[in-house]
């Protein structure tokens, strides 16, 4: 049985992430997941909530109102 | 051999003078704005985006970043990212969720430090918790402001050779110069180009140290050489009690962003709720460049500098290693940035906790908004000078106060903040006994039980306690009248933080 393309590589094919990630990374899986984990929630929760009241500061304010108080 | 002696002083001095005298500047401009009290403590609470969101963070993060968070690097490899993680994650949640409802509180109350909102949200009308807390800063911040005037000589001797005493005479006498003049404004707007410089520093230094260790294979290639410890999030502890313990108490630093009294005053000053939606981005990846930036240069500086003495050397040793002399000075200036830029901070704090709580709120309430000015520009020209004789003496008990420094003013402050935003039934004596018992918990751990608790941080436990005292003796006690309309009327006018749901607002 062959992938969609057909070129031949078997469907499952064994991938030994113990060799492969270390070549690509250097790194230890865990250590990409802590790394993850101190930028990407942080950045993904702060971007919402400027993207969320962004737009509720730009709809709910009167025409020719100054933000600058 | 001196770094001053290999690179060329006089282009160093060069960047050294243009930094300084662009302070002064700052401080000259913003002289206008501090002639009253508003003025003088929190900009007239006119600050917009960029400028909040740089001070917080150029507050949040002293000479420790650049000096203690690279040796961290240095010393623990990839262990070091659980710093990043507690301060990305504290800077993030403080701008979402804190900085709205206490700028909806701190504008309804009229307050312009974190007393002042602490006693009128409380109905404190004896001034207790005032007492208390102007009590904590000012014995806190007198020797953090002595510490950051102690790194300024160390960081003078270490880049341009001059002594120890030139170096802590020169950083006093600038930040005291142009806080006095300025005021708020001229720390904030201070702070603001700190903070860029600080950012460009620790944007550029881990990008020129990875290519100059052969990239980024390079870099784990040599490590895992070295020591495969370094490479792993647990470091040499591995998943043990110790290890743990580590990871948690790194994680535990960024808490402080939450409710320090210095970095809430950033949120007191914006100019608008709107400022701090568009400032919280900016915060954040802010912080995220400074502290990576921080691990990963220190990290880059073990492969390059293997077997340095003092691992908190790194950064300066980096720069003039990899750098032209220009960027030596550029570098020399970003270590003074991230030491002023606490510095001035802490010393309007303190001025602010004697002038508007004490002088004000207690004794004088009738004192002309002109001469309170005065007397906080004197105050803080007093407490500068004050920081500056510990210093200068090298009183070791200052250093041992500085232990607690960050810690004890992030556990008295932090969590009372917290329940008095987010929980209505808080009440005063509630707030007295977490305030005093997060305090006194910090200090205990650190001088009795730390040691023999794998090394735990003390504001781990200093929160719980803190939070449980607080929760404890609110339940048993009495809120203030009026307290819980007031409270669902300023969480209607914030709204929903991450809902499409239309606030009260308007």
């Amino acid at each position: 049985m062959t992938g969609p393309q057909g070129r031949g590589y078997p469907l499952r094919m064994p991938i030994d992430f113990t060799l492969v990630a270390p070549a690509i990374t250097g790194l230890p899986w865990h250590t990409w997941l802590l790394l993850f984990a101190a930028i990407v929630p942080g950045l993904a929760l702060v971007l919402r909530f400027y993207a969320i009241h962004r737009n509720r500061d730009r709809s709910s304010a009167p025409q020719g109102r100054d933000d600058r108080g | 051999m001196t770094v001053a002696e290999t690179a060329g002083s006089a282009v160093i001095l060069g960047v050294l003078a243009a930094y300084l005298v662009i302070l002064l500047g700052i401080g000259i401009w913003s002289a206008g704005a501090s002639r009253d009290v508003k003025g003088y403590f929190v900009a007239g609470k006119k600050l917009p985006a960029w400028v909040i969101a740089f001070s917080s963070n150029a507050t949040g993060e002293s000479g420790w970043l650049l000096l203690g968070l690279t040796g961290m690097g240095y010393l623990m490899g990839f262990h070091a990212l659980w710093i990043t993680l507690g301060e990305v994650l504290g800077v993030a949640v403080a701008w979402i969720w804190v900085a709205r409802p206490f700028k909806e509180y701190t504008d309804r109350y009229d307050a312009i430090t974190v007393p002042d909102y602490l006693e009128s949200r409380l109905h404190d009308r004896r001034h207790i918790l005032r007492i208390i807390g102007v009590v904590i800063i000012l014995s806190m911040v007198t020797a953090y402001t002595a510490a950051q005037l102690t790194a300024s000589g160390k960081a003078f001797s270490s880049f341009l050779g001059t002594s120890y005493t030139t170096g802590v005479v020169i950083g006093a006498v600038i930040v005291l110069l142009y806080t006095s003049i300025g005021g708020f404004k001229a720390v904030a707007y201070s702070d603001l180009v700190q903070g860029i410089l600080m950012f460009g520093c620790l944007f550029t230094l881990p990008i020129v140290g990875l290519i100059a260790v052969g990239g980024w294979s390079g870099m784990t290639a040599a490590l895992a050489a070295a020591d495969p410890a370094l490479l792993t999030p647990m470091g040499s502890f591995g998943l043990t009690p110790v290890g743990i313990a580590s990871a948690a108490g790194f994680v535990g630093i960024g808490l402080a962003f939450l409710g320090s009294p210095q970095l809430l005053t950033r949120f007191m000053s914006a100019r608008g709720q709107g400022e701090i939606v568009k400032g919280s981005p900016i915060a954040v990846v802010c912080i995220i460049v400074f502290d990576l930036g921080a691990v990963l240069s220190g990290i880059a500086g073990r492969i390059i500098f293997p077997g340095l003495a003092d691992r908190e050397t790194v950064l300066p040793e980096m720069s003039s290693a990899l750098f032209p002399d220009f960027f030596t000075g550029i570098f020399l200036v970003v270590v003074l940035a991230a030491i002023m830029s606490t510095a001035d901070s802490l010393l309007i704090l303190a001025s602010s906790a004697l002038t508007r709580d004490v002088v004000q709120k207690i004794f004088h309430p009738h004192i002309s908004e002109r001469g309170l000015s005065i007397l906080g520009k004197l105050t803080t020209l007093g407490i500068g000078a004050g920081a500056l004789f510990f210093a200068l003496a090298e009183v070791r008990m200052i250093f041992w106060f500085v232990l607690f420094a960050w810690s004890g003013l992030a556990c008295a402050f932090t969590p009372i903040v917290l329940c008095t935003l987010f929980w209505k039934r808080t009440t005063l004596q509630g707030a007295v006994a977490g305030m005093v018992g997060g305090f006194a918990t910090a200090v205990i751990w650190i001088l009795g039980i730390k040691e023999s608790f794998y090394d735990l941080y003390e504001m781990i436990p200093g929160f719980l306690v803190s939070f449980v005292l607080c929760i404890g003796v609110s339940l048993f006690t009495r809120p203030p009248a009026g307290a819980a309309e007031e409270f669902d009327a300023v969480h209607r006018a914030v709204g929903p933080v991450l809902s499409r749901r239309p606030s009260g607002r308007r």
